[in-house]
């Protein structure tokens, strides 16, 4: 038959023509991620406010490319809570290790915050300030 | 005594005499968890039971079979358990350490530790170097702790006394902080205390806030996060830190210890074993880390206007090159601190090589070297090892207390003292009490200013009749005993200790200076009947390198430049630069002389820290690294080189004085090749012992009436070089320096503790709280040198230690 190739390929994409889309229109169109997924970090605090973090180091420690560093502060009544909190987000590989170790339920993943791409490495390096916002749902 | 043989898990050992059987288990490499034991005690406490071992005594042949099947397990009838920290082997003896029901029997104990233990490892200093921790893995505890928070028993946690915080809930009752404190460090501060609640807690014995040496001893050597350094509190995990193995450099011992670094920052100081301070440290080493941040000076300046320090560096060549052409190089003299490396010490005379000079003074080593060139005329000059010390039948300790200028030998003859075999004699000659003291030494309290004296008696007592051939205008033994107000019968028995075989002989540099006295030790030395090899001298200074300054001195003998020549020298006008490398020039020439600075063209420091100020009419400041800062050597008491490691980067513009000595080389049109120190001095031997020829001659002490009291200069453990001042660990022990009087005398002037007063000589004054003593004369005002907001220099008004002051309260219209 003449060009048998050519017709074998094309009823392909013409098959994939009538069905329906695997991919979705982002931005316009998001889909729902897992519930299981990990994505961005948030940090949890008590009902009054204070941060659950006691810089026990354990995150810090399991974290497989090293990109969780506390720097800690003595309170007033001299307990100790992480007093700087940073995650480079850019170079995290979302492991989850830092959730699963954290003994405190302190340092959590949001399962549906993906949307934090940026154009500047640094400013993927998220701070206390920002890992403290932007909770989702399972932290309230 | 023959060695003993017995087995530990059926391997063969063999035990020296006094060895226990965790002593050789560990020899041997064999494992047997220990929590209580540490080798820095001289006896075994037995507290935390972890150690048990049974103990079986099989017939010959059994023990054949056994050996031969390859079985190391128990086969007859065993002991009960027995601490292997306490026991001590019997030969023959079959010693198991490991059987299924010594493993259950240690997972009880740690159970027990566990139950009431908080569940707070997450915020605890001592997570991850935990032994308790450690224990838990190593047992593998994992259930069946039967925990029961409720009705956990309500303990005190000591968050009010200094430097330590000493939270009980997280004790486990080891009792190695009550050892240490006791055994090593003789205070004796902590105790196991029964509280009301009705059990016990580590505590000071009388329930007051802890008033201690704050050593760190105690700190370093709890198991668990129980007692922890206030100054690290929640600063770092243990992981996080990285140990840089280093020497500490506040004080000639140079002690070993590792400094625990994080993000360019020294966050604690810990210590390891083995070393020659059985890991300990003083309060200095353990907690002056931080005088690094604090007081710095950061920028160079010219007569107090900031400069670039390319400008200064330039300033300084052309200044110098100036006052050389027009005065001759002899006109510039270079002062060094006897604390700063021996790099800085080589650097300065590499500068003074470059400017052609031979003007080098080292203010604080004139005693050293006195000392030095007596004992080389009497072929008694040596280089003692630590090893001496311990060894020493006799130590002679004169005008020196040990505790506050070199804890290292503190330690030592504590140590010694706990011995069986080795326990040595002491002798504290000395105005005062000390904590040595409670060793039950032989003490002769004499009149502060009459050591010649006492020498003398003591000499006489030793040689006999031939002290006449090389004493002149010897006085009758009754007038020295009227001068010197020793005891008689001390002075007896001392002489008889003196002579009963090796010497140790230690004295402070400050009285090495005065004349005679350097002889007479020489002559009192010989007189003891000892081989040169068997008397070792031990110059107690604070000042770090002292013996590095000692050497670069003996090594360039043509460099020497003493504190007299030099006075005489800027009296009369003949100096008009003075280069100093160290802080203070204030801190170690009398005021009288500081003051003549004034007039010179040029003054140019090589500082690190803030403190003082001198003015010349050009003043130049060069701000340096520390010894944390570069690497850098020191030499140590017993003559070793050792090295201070760089352990953080210092800020821009602060280079090591070596750094700096070579940009100035370069406007010299020179290159200056590394500084490398070599450790391969070593002193010429002399067969022949000599007596040095003394001459006595009574010293007449005008006291004028209007300065009453003899002014005396006393070292203090909390500080060394004034540096150390600015270290948050020394400013919590001791917040400020202080005069301190007898009780007798504040009562006759109407003082009381804590009341401030003015201190006033000849030459100068001074303010300072007043503390009262019971165990000084009445005729003293004792003031303690390196603390920054006194600076008993101030007050002296000649070179000879010899000084009366006036005192009165402060404020006050007397
Ligand atoms: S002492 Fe040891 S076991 Fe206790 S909280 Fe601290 S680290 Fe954990
Ligand atoms: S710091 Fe030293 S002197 Fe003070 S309690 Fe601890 S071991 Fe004893
Ligand atoms: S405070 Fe520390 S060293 Fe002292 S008994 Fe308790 S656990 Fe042992
Ligand atoms: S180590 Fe032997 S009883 Fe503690």
């Amino acid at each position: 038959m003449l060009f048998k190739d050519l017709r074998k390929g094309l009823a392909v994409t013409i098959g994939y023509l009538f069905r329906r889309p695997v991919t979705v229109q982002y931005p316009d169109e998001k889909l729902i991620p897992p519930v299981r997924s990990r994505w961005r970090h948030y940090l949890g605090v008590f009902p009054d406010g204070k941060i659950r973090c006691i810089d026990c180091g354990l995150c810090e420690r399991v974290c497989p490319p090293k990109v969780i560093k506390i720097i800690p502060v003595i309170n007033e009544d001299g307990t100790k809570s992480a007093g700087k909190y940073e995650i480079d987000l850019g170079r995290c590989m979302y492991c989850g290790f830092c959730v699963e170790v954290c003994p405190e339920l302190a340092i959590l993943m949001s399962s549906e915050d993906y949307e934090f791409a940026n154009y500047d490495r640094d400013k993927l390096v998220y701070q206390k300030e920002s890992l403290l916002k932007g909770r989702n749902k399972d932290n309230e | 005594m023959a060695d003993i043989n017995f087995f530990i898990d059926g391997v063969p050992v063999s035990a020296k005499p006094g060895e226990t059987i965790l002593q050789v288990a560990n020899r041997y490499g064999i494992y047997i968890p220990a929590i209580c034991y540490s080798d820095r005690f001289s006896s075994p406490i037995g507290a935390c039971r972890i150690c048990i071992v049974v103990i079986e005594q099989l017939p010959e042949e059994d023990l054949r079979t056994h050996l031969e099947a390859h079985h190391p397990v128990a086969t007859g009838k065993c002991s009960r358990p027995m601490p292997a920290c306490v026991m001590k082997p019997k030969a023959g003896t079959y010693v198991w350490t490991n059987t299924d029901a010594l493993k259950q029997a240690r997972a009880e104990i740690v159970k027990k530790w566990d139950r009431y233990h908080p569940l707070q490892c997450g915020v605890c200093d001592a997570s991850g170097e935990c032994e308790l921790q450690n224990a838990n893995l190593e047992f593998n505890i994992t259930s069946g702790l039967e925990q029961d928070f409720d009705n956990l028993p309500q303990k005190t946690i000591h968050k009010e006394w200094p430097i330590v915080n000493n939270d009980p809930h997280l004790c486990i009752q080891c009792k190695r902080c009550v050892k240490i404190c006791d055994d090593v460090m003789g205070v004796k501060a902590l105790a196991l205390v029964k509280k009301e609640w009705g059990g016990f807690e580590i505590d000071t014995p009388d329930g007051s806030p802890l008033d201690c040496e704050f050593c760190n001893q105690c700190i370093d050597i709890c198991p668990t996060g129980s007692l922890e350094s206030k100054l690290f509190m929640y600063k770092a995990k243990s992981w996080e830190m990285e140990h840089i193995v280093s020497g500490c450099f506040f004080c000639p011992a140079g002690c070993e210890l590792e400094l625990n670094v994080k993000d360019n920052k020294i966050l604690r100081v810990t210590s390891h074993l083995p070393s020659f301070n059985d890991g300990n440290l003083c309060n200095l080493g353990a907690f002056a880390y931080d005088m690094n941040e604090n007081n710095r000076i950061t920028a160079a300046s010219i007569n107090d206007k900031e400069e670039d320090l390319n400008n200064v560096i330039g300033q300084t060549y052309e200044d110098l090159k100036k006052i050389t052409d027009k005065y001759g190089t002899d006109s510039v003299a270079i002062v060094c601190d006897s604390s700063i490396s021996s790099e800085a010490m080589v650097s300065a005379k590499r500068l003074a090589d470059l400017i052609g000079t031979k003007n080098m003074l080292f203010p604080e080593a004139e005693g050293i070297i006195k000392l030095d060139m007596a004992l080389e005329k009497a072929g008694l000059l040596r280089q003692p090892s630590y090893d001496q010390i311990k060894n020493s039948e006799t130590i002679f300790a004169i005008g020196t207390d040990l505790t506050n200028s070199i804890p290292l030998l503190d330690w030592f003859i504590i140590r010694k003292s706990k011995s069986k075999t080795k326990k040595g004699k002491l002798i504290l000659a000395h105005y005062r009490e000390s904590k040595l003291d409670k060793l039950k030494p032989v003490k002769l309290r004499y009149n502060p200013g009459s050591e010649r004296e006492l020498l003398l008696l003591l000499i006489q007592k030793l040689a006999g009749q031939k002290t006449l051939e090389f004493v002149k205008n010897l006085p009758e033994p009754d007038t020295l005993i009227k001068i010197t107000g020793v005891d008689a019968e001390s002075l007896e028995t001392a002489a008889g200790q003196i002579k009963s075989g090796k010497l140790s002989v230690m004295v402070d540099t400050m009285l090495l200076e005065k004349s005679g006295i350097a002889e007479l030790l020489a002559d009192l030395a010989i007189a003891s009947g000892n081989q040169a090899s068997a008397i070792g001298f031990w110059p107690i200074s604070r000042k770090s390198n002292i013996k590095g300054a000692e050497r670069l001195l003996l090594d360039n003998r043509d460099y020497c430049l003493d504190k007299a020549g030099f006075t005489q020298r800027l009296a009369e006008g003949d100096l008009h630069a003075i280069i100093h490398f160290g802080n203070s020039i204030e801190r170690i020439l009398p005021a009288p002389i500081v003051s003549k600075i004034a007039d010179i063209d040029l003054f140019v420091k090589f500082a690190t820290h803030e403190i003082g100020k001198t003015e010349a009419k050009k003043n130049l400041v060069i701000p340096v690294a520390t010894a944390y800062e570069e690497d850098s050597h020191y030499i140590n008491l017993e003559g070793k080189l050792f090295k201070a490691k760089k352990s953080i980067e210092p800020k821009k513009d602060i280079l090591p004085v070596q750094s700096i000595v070579k940009l100035i080389a370069e406007k010299f049109n020179t290159i200056m090749s590394p500084i490398k120190i070599k450790n391969d001095f070593t002193f010429k031997d002399s067969a022949q012992l000599n007596y040095l020829e003394y001459e006595y001659k009574p010293i007449e002490e005008i006291e004028p009436k209007q300065y009453p009291y003899r002014l005396i200069v006393e070292h203090s453990r909390f500080r060394s070089d004034v540096s150390t001042s600015f270290g948050s660990g020394p400013k919590i022990a001791r917040a400020a320096g202080y005069a301190e009087i007898s009780s007798g005398l504040a009562e006759a002037l109407d003082l009381k503790s804590d009341d401030k007063i003015k201190i006033v000589s000849k030459s100068g004054q001074c303010e300072a709280s007043l503390l009262i003593s019971n165990d000084l004369p009445d005729n003293l005002v004792v003031v303690p040198d390196g603390f920054s907001d006194i600076n008993p220099m101030s007050l002296f008004s000649s070179n000879d230690w010899c000084e009366h002051v006036n005192i009165e309260k402060a404020g006050g219209n007397q």
